[in-house]
This record gives C-alpha cells, sequence and structure tokens, in this order.
C-alpha cells in the first residue's frame, strides 16, 4: 500500500520533470538573441519556466484532481476527514521552494555580474533621452587644423538619432536625461536601463546579429512617450566607420560654418526631436502633436495677426527664434503648450544649433 | 461601547436610507465601503475598457493623443488600487471581522465612520481631474520629474496627489481601528490561534498599513510642495534627487500589494474549508505566513528599480524577492490540501475561490522570475508585468473579492444569491480574465513596453486577443448586477448559517441585529474543526447562538479565556 503510493508520486513526479524539462527546453519566447548575454539570459529565464511548469503543474494538477475526485455526492452531508496538517508535507513544500529560489538566486547573480563586468577596449557611446527620442554621440578625434573652440563645436556635432553600431564589439552606453526618467531597451539585448536627470547610467553589450532593431523608452515620459524609439543598426565594422566618418566630415563643416540652413536640417533630422511631434515633409517627419511645420517661414513672415510684435518679434526669424526658445508665447490655435521649455538652455541647444535651425526653417516657404 | 451604539438604534431609519447617512454603525460602514468601493470598480472597470480598445489596433484610434491615453492608464490603476480593492477589502474587514471575533462593534466606532466618509470626496476629487483642464497622466506611480510642475503643469496631478493623500488617511485611522479591535475585542475563549484566518489576513494588513502608508504620505507631502511651494525635493537642478521618489513611492507600494492581497487571502482561507467540508490545513502556517509576508514585504520595494538602482544595490532585492516567493507558496499548497480529500460544494463562492488559486499561482510564478535581476532587465516594464500584477491583484484580489461576496451576502442581506447566474458570472469572468491577461506574457517577453498607446503592428494578434477577453469581462459583470438586485431582497432567505459554517459570524441572525449577538458568543474550539465531533457538536447549535452566561450545558469543553 505505502509502496504503491510512492510509485504513484514517483512516476507522477517524474512525467512532471519531463514535461517541465520539455517545455523549458522547447519554448520560443524571445526576440532573436542578437548580443553576447542575450543567450544567458534566455538560458535563465527557461530553466526558471521548466521549474515554473512543474510546480504549476503540481498546483492545477491537484485543483483538478480534486475537483474531480473530492466532489460532494449528493445526500452525502457528512464532513471531510478532520485533517489539521501535515508537519512533514508542510517542512517539505518550505524546504523544496526555499533551496530552489537559493539556487536561482545564485544562479541568477552570477548571469549579471557577467553583464556588469567591464571588458578591455569598450566603444564608449554616449546616450541621451529627452522627450520623446534618443540622441547618441559618438567617438570623436580632434581634428589637427581646428581651434579649440571650433573642436568643441565639431565634437558636439558627433550626433546621430540612429544608434550604428559595429558587430562583434564590446560597446558601452553611458545614458543622461535632458528632462523626465527613460529607458533605454533594446529588447533583441536583453539589456535595460533608465535615464535619470542629474546623473549618468551605463549599460553593456556586445552586438552579435546584423540587422536593425530598435531602442525603445520603457520609462513613462510624457505624451509622446509611445513615439520614443529609434533604430539601432548592427553591422560590419566597414559600414560602421563609414557611418561615423560621414558624421565627421558633417561635424567639421558645422565647426566652420555653424549656421548654414542645410545643417539646421540635418540638426532637426538628427540631433533634436522634432519629429516626435511636428510634421515637416522636407525631413520626413510625421509627428502629430504639435502644429506642422511644412511653410511655417511663410506664415511666419506674414505674422497678420502680430501676434508676437509685443514680444518683440520684428520678424520671422525672430518669430521662430522666439517660438523655440519659448514655446508658450504665442500658441498656435488648437493646440497645448507642450514642447519642452529648455531650448532656450545652451547646454541643451547651443546658440549656433539654433541659428542653423532657424536659417534652415526659413527657407520652408 | 453599549451607549455608543444605542444612538443609531434609536433613530434607525428603514430601507437603503440609512446607507446614505452618517453612521457609526460597522455594519453600515461595512456596506458603504463595498458599495462605494464597488462604483469606483465600475468606473476603473470602464477605464480599463477604454485602453483595451484603443489597444485594439496598433496606431491611435480611440484616443486623441498620448496625453488622454495616459490619463486613463494612471487613473484606472489609481482607481483600482485606492478607490477599489484598499476600501473593498476594507469593507469586508469592517463588516465580517467584528462578528468573526464575537464583538459588537469596531473599537472605534466614530473614527471607522470617518475613515469611510474621506474615500467618496478623495474619489470625486480624483476624477474631477478631468474637469479642471489636465488630469493627471504621469502613472499611478507618477515618478519625479514627469510628475513635477514643469513637466505636469495641470492641476489634475495636485488633486491625485490631495486624493491620495485623504484615501492614505482612511487607510491609516481603519488599520488602527482593526489592529485594536483584534486585540482587546475578541470574545472570551478566542485566543490568537483561535482566530479566523480571515482575522489574521486583516491584523497583518493593517500593520502594513500602519507602518507603510506614512511614507506615501510623505511622499505625496513633498510632492505637493514640489509642485505648490516651489520646493525642489526631487528636482536634481536643485539639489533634489529625483530617485528618492520612487524609492519612498514603492517602500510603501510594494507593502501595498500585499495589502491588497493578505485579506484575499484571508477570504479564500476562510471560504475553502467550509465549501470543502474539511479543516483548513496548516492553520498555523497560513498564519504565520502572513505575519511572514508582512515582514518582508518591507524589504523587497527595490525590485521595482532593477533598472533604476545601482547595480549593486539590486543585489539584496533579489534576494528579499525570491525569499517572499516561499512564505506564498506555503499558503498555495496548504489551500491545495484543504480541497485534497474534502466534500467539494462547488457553490459559486467555491468556484471563485478556486479560480483565485488557479489563477493566483500564476502570478506567484511570474512574480519569482521577476524578482530575478538579469530577466527582470528584460521584461521590467514591459507588458510581462502588466500580466503578473493582474494575475496578482485580478487572479488573487478581484477574485477572493468575488468569491467574499457570494460568501457572506447571505449574511449581509438575509438572501442567497441566485447560484446559476453566479455560475455564468464566475465563468465568463474566469474566462475572459484569462484570456485577456495570459497572452501579455508573450508580449512583454517579445518586448512590447507597457503605457504606450500605439504599437508595433507585430504585436497585434495577441492585443487583440486581450481585448476580446476585456469584453467578455464586460458581459460578465451583467449576470453578477441583475444577481445583486434580484437577490437583495427577492432571494432565498438565507437564514442564519446556509454554508454549516463554523465561525462567529454564522451563529448570528441574518442580517445581524445592530448589536450583533444576544449576549456574548462562544466561539467554537477550532474554527475549521470540520469532521471532528466538537465541529459537530457546535454545528448542532445551528438556530441557537451559545452563550456564555446560558444555562445550557455545550457538549464542547468550556474555553479558557483569551491571552
Amino acid at each position: 500500500m505505502k509502496s504503491n503510493r510512492l510509485a504513484t508520486v514517483g512516476i507522477v513526479g517524474a512525467v512532471l520533470i519531463a514535461i517541465g524539462v520539455f517545455v523549458g527546453a522547447t519554448a520560443n519566447v524571445f526576440p532573436t538573441q542578437a548580443s553576447a548575454d542575450a543567450g544567458k539570459v534566455d538560458t535563465l529565464f527557461n530553466i526558471m519556466l521548466a521549474i515554473a511548469t512543474i510546480i504549476f503543474l503540481i498546483v492545477e494538477g491537484g485543483i483538478i484532481y480534486s475537483i474531480i475526485f473530492f466532489r460532494h455526492k449528493k445526500g452525502d452531508d457528512t464532513d471531510g476527514p478532520p485533517d489539521h496538517g501535515n508537519t512533514a508535507l508542510e517542512v517539505t513544500w518550505t524546504a523544496i521552494p526555499a533551496v530552489i529560489v537559493f539556487v536561482l538566486t545564485i544562479y541568477s547573480y552570477q548571469v549579471f555580474a557577467d553583464m556588469q563586468t567591464p571588458r578591455k577596449n569598450e566603444t564608449i557611446i554616449n546616450v541621451v533621452g529627452q522627450q520623446f527620442q534618443w540622441s547618441f554621440s559618438y567617438p570623436y578625434e580632434p581634428f589637427p587644423d581646428l581651434t579649440a573652440d571650433q573642436n568643441a563645436i565639431a565634437q558636439s556635432n558627433m550626433v546621430s538619432n540612429e544608434l550604428h553600431l559595429p558587430i562583434n564589439r564590446d560597446m558601452r552606453v553611458e545614458i543622461q536625461s535632458r528632462d523626465v526618467m527613460h529607458g533605454f531597451y533594446i529588447p533583441e539585448f536583453r539589456i535595460k536601463q533608465d535615464a535619470i536627470p542629474g546623473k549618468t547610467t551605463t549599460a553593456r553589450f556586445t552586438p552579435t546579429v546584423k540587422g536593425e532593431y530598435a531602442v525603445v523608452c520603457t520609462e513613462l515620459c510624457g505624451q509622446g512617450h509611445a513615439n520614443m524609439h529609434n533604430p539601432v543598426f548592427v553591422q560590419d565594422p566597414a559600414d560602421y566607420d563609414n557611418f561615423v566618418s560621414t558624421l565627421r566630415t558633417n561635424a567639421r563643416q558645422a565647426a566652420l560654418d555653424p549656421r548654414r540652413a542645410d545643417r539646421g536640417k540635418q540638426l532637426i533630422a538628427q540631433k533634436y526631436p522634432c519629429g516626435s511631434c511636428h510634421t515637416l515633409t522636407d525631413v520626413g517627419l510625421k509627428g502629430n502633436v504639435g502644429p506642422n511645420l511644412d511653410g511655417v517661414a511663410t506664415r511666419a513672415a506674414n505674422n497678420a495677426d502680430g501676434r508676437l510684435t509685443g514680444e518683440g518679434a520684428k520678424d520671422a526669424a525672430e518669430y521662430i527664434r522666439i517660438s523655440i526658445i519659448n514655446p508658450g508665447v504665442y500658441l498656435v490655435p488648437g493646440f497645448q503648450n507642450l514642447m519642452p521649455k529648455n531650448f532656450g538652455d545652451p547646454t541643451v541647444m547651443p546658440e549656433d544649433d539654433r541659428e542653423a535651425i532657424v536659417n534652415y526653417l526659413l527657407t520652408q516657404k | 461601547m453599549a451607549t455608543s451604539i444605542a444612538a443609531p438604534a434609536a433613530k434607525r431609519t428603514s430601507g437603503i436610507a440609512k446607507y446614505f447617512a452618517w453612521s457609526i454603525d460597522h455594519k453600515i460602514i461595512g456596506v458603504q465601503y463595498m458599495v462605494t468601493a464597488f462604483t469606483f470598480f465600475l468606473i476603473g472597470g470602464i477605464l480599463a475598457e477604454l485602453i483595451r480598445i484603443e489597444l485594439i489596433s496598433p496606431e491611435a484610434s480611440l484616443m486623441p493623443n498620448g496625453a488622454a491615453y495616459n490619463s486613463l492608464f494612471t487613473i484606472h490603476a489609481t482607481v483600482m488600487i485606492f478607490l477599489f480593492v484598499i476600501p473593498m477589502l476594507a469593507g469586508f474587514g469592517n463588516y465580517v471581522l467584528p462578528l468573526m471575533i464575537g464583538a459588537k462593534d469596531m473599537a472605534f466606532p466614530w473614527l471607522n465612520a470617518f475613515a469611510f466618509w474621506l474615500i467618496p470626496p478623495a474619489g470625486l476629487l480624483l476624477l474631477s481631474g478631468w474637469l479642471v483642464g489636465g488630469q493627471a497622466q504621469a502613472g499611478w506611480t507618477s515618478y519625479f520629474p514627469l510628475a513635477g510642475p514643469q513637466y505636469s503643469a495641470f492641476d489634475g496631478q495636485t488633486l491625485w496627489a490631495i486624493s491620495l493623500h485623504m484615501l492614505g488617511l482612511s487607510s491609516i485611522l481603519g488599520a488602527i481601528n482593526f489592529i485594536v479591535t483584534i486585540r482587546n475585542m475578541r470574545a472570551p475563549g478566542m485566543g490568537w490561534f483561535g482566530m479566523p484566518l480571515f482575522v489574521w489576513g486583516i491584523l497583518a494588513t493593517s500593520i502594513i498599513i500602519l507602518l507603510a502608508t506614512p511614507f506615501l504620505s510623505g511622499g505625496l507631502t513633498l510632492m505637493l510642495l514640489d509642485r505648490l511651494a516651489g520646493t525642489g525635493f526631487f528636482n536634481p537642478a536643485t539639489g533634489g534627487d529625483p530617485l528618492l521618489w520612487p524609492n519612498v513611492f514603492w517602500f510603501y507600494s510594494h507593502p501595498a500589494v500585499y495589502i491588497m492581497v493578505l485579506p484575499g487571502m484571508g477570504i479564500i482561507s476562510e471560504v475553502l474549508p467550509v465549501h470543502s467540508r474539511k479543516p483548513v490545513f496548516g492553520y498555523k502556517a497560513i498564519a504565520m505566513s502572513s505575519m511572514a509576508i508582512a515582514l518582508l514585504g518591507f524589504t523587497v520595494w527595490g525590485h521595482h528599480l532593477f533598472t533604476t538602482l545601482s547595480p549593486l544595490a539590486r543585489i539584496p532585492f533579489m534576494i528579499t524577492s525570491m525569499l517572499i516567493a516561499v512564505p506564498t507558496g506555503i499558503k498555495v499548497f496548504s489551500w491545495l490540501m484543504t480541497m485534497w480529500g474534502g466534500k467539494i460544494r462547488f457553490t459559486t463562492a467555491m468556484l471563485f475561490a478556486i479560480g483565485f488559486l488557479s489563477m493566483f499561482v500564476i502570478g506567484g510564478i511570474s512574480g519569482v522570475f521577476l524578482a530575478s535581476v538579469p530577466v527582470d532587465i528584460h521584461v521590467h516594464a514591459t507588458y510581462f508585468v502588466v500580466a503578473h500584477l493582474h494575475f496578482v491583484l485580478f487572479g488573487g484580489s478581484v477574485l477572493a473579492i468575488f468569491s467574499g461576496i457570494y460568501h457572506w451576502f447571505p449574511k449581509i442581506t438575509g438572501h442567497m444569491l441566485d447560484e446559476r447566474l453566479g455560475k455564468i458570472h464566475f465563468a465568463l469572468t474566469y474566462v475572459g480574465f484569462f484570456l485577456t491577461f495570459f497572452p501579455m506574457h508573450f508580449l512583454g517577453l517579445a518586448g512590447m513596453p507597457r503605457r504606450v498607446f500605439t504599437y508595433d503592428p507585430k504585436y497585434t494578434s495577441l492585443n487583440v486577443l486581450a481585448t476580446l477577453g476585456a469584453f467578455t469581462m464586460a458581459v460578465a459583470i451583467l449576470p453578477f448586477l441583475a444577481n445583486f438586485f434580484m437577490s437583495v431582497r427577492n432571494g432565498k432567505p438565507a437564514g442564519k448559517n446556509p454554508w454549516r459554517a463554523l465561525t462567529l459570524e454564522w451563529t448570528t441572525d441574518s442580517p445581524p441585529p445592530d448589536y450583533n449577538f444576544e449576549g456574548i458568543p462562544v466561539p467554537a474550539a477550532d474554527p475549521y474543526g470540520y469532521g471532528t465531533p466538537e465541529g459537530a457538536a457546535y454545528l448542532a447549535y445551528d438556530g441557537h447562538i451559545p452563550l456564555s452566561d446560558a444555562a445550557m450545558t455545550p457538549a464542547i469543553e468550556a474555553p479558557t479565556a483569551g491571552d
């Protein structure tokens, strides 16, 4: 009798473990493993899933078994057996889960420690989150023929809203925020790190699979939160170098003549988050939160209602400039005052950038 | 105490009018809590349906912009947590707990009424955010700087903070009342380990509320100062720290999860033994695991910040968060063994309790995944978390609440709910719930962030499934409402003890008289003594309240006085 019961428990246990291992081994719930650490995270998850499946089946199986075999029979008004507990059983179901979570804690710690360990020769990309876009600053080497000031301007222009990564290189991102909290998340890399105003945070990864992915914001950051995602390109080192050298050429031009209109166009496209709210066909912006910028120069020049006269907006350029620095001065009817208020801060938007943008927008007639 | 409850008895109004007036009778206050909370459940449910309608397609559809959508889920969560689950469970506590321990009322009846009457104005204040030109939209977590004056420059966010302040105060006052009532007002003969497990659940919850809610209140005070008085506690530009808020917030809000779950677990611990006709398995283990969860619950808040805190600071929170699975597991296995070998009666209350057990275990298991730092880094702030929290709070708290409603409705109204409508309600709720939230695990693992109103079209099919589930749940509430309104007056008469239960609330009339018990009731030697001679003897008194000073000779040994 007792050995019969033991045999039953043994057989049921073996079947449950087999199912658990099968589920853990065959589960396919993740996106592409595109970084060196992604596989470790997935393996950890799948092992947890195998254990979870076993526990899940024990509980649900016990419920279903009880429903079928321990249902009240009609006419039987007696109670069940006065079974108040079983110390051995209770110790077992306290001890086994305790051991399981102990092992999982140590295993998780090891995976996490691996992910956090600094690599030699990391390539550093600085990431800035702001409502509602990411921008990425690439490594910069000074031009020997430029002055220190010009080099500073050039460096500040090594920026793109595309994250280009050379395959199989150890990368480190230094993440900052210009306004509220954001979350830097690349699902295919299994990497997520918050951007916190006033702090710099770090994430490490080694991209291993070429392709196009996305950096998605995962910390609620305002009404454009759902639109806050930027493309990630994992590419051959040669393609990456090409991208960086193009950026570098543009940066040099910016340093030599920082207020050119075509540079303004590039800044709108690459550096500032205008496109998360505004539409501007010339640049391909499709935002629908703020006013459409197509033909903004004409409207600014008309200034028919003299709406900015009181603020000293004597011409179209001044109107656009004030609207960038202090967007609440004149609100286009039907729109709320939602644009970031910190573009007047030269650490957020240098004067040269602003003037380049003003010059460019003046061409949008 | 006798004098203070004599007053409402004297000017007692007939019908439902008394529920709209100031009353210090714990039973009226209990009903006031529950009906108010349930009204907010319907409001929060409508908001949830709007969320799911928006998400049925990947592009913007119902909502004009992200701001409108952000308000939806901000207020949905705030309403469900602070205006539904917490006050609903406080309502159960108010109504049932004094009866369960054989008391005539709560320890502080006036304070009890005051705590309740903070809730309706707080709720209206919260909802009125839509009328003041900008509802709160920074999420129920309201992280800074987004919730600060610079990025949420509208009054809704301020009203949100004031409303939560009032609800927090209500919670604290209620908790003090419960603790004192449980400590001082148990009937003679009821020792600590003679208390029904629902009482243990409320005790553990009240201790958490008393210790944790002041942190929420403190945080909200700082938030209001930052917003209204120009301070900068959370503003890095003036030396403040934006991480102060999430730490203070989660120091309250993680324990708040247990505030919302432990009384539900208490309800389950009552319903399962009664309808399985078997003693609860491992009484002391269940009672003590509630206390262990309450204690450990204060040490895990950092797991909400596994992508925020410095890497080293995440490790201790991983250890404690993993550990808290153990007492939760003890409960689940104990409930399972309570059913095992019983003579289960599939009443609607029991079905909801079984539903709880089968769904809560999924939320418990997914919680272990979230406790693992590397796994959490991938799924943090994705739909995996949305799935997890709804398996805990809907699969857990809400199913437990419905189980409790079907279980105690006969006691509260004197009428039975219709079982057929109840079973339809259960089936639709159960299927709809699973359909809504189970697919979200896969959305999160695939990388879909939460709190977005537009999404990558590759996530569409599972979102459609979730929305269909949400529609099913909306339909599910209709048979319940019909059942409620039909049965509240015309349901089958319940009698004192329709379930043949052993806890004290079933020894008095349904509904109980103003004074609850004639004389001092004698608790059963074991509130779960099903299948024992003592239990059978106690049940034989059905219809007669055993009084300690009565002339009858109880078949059970005279109980010794409590502590």
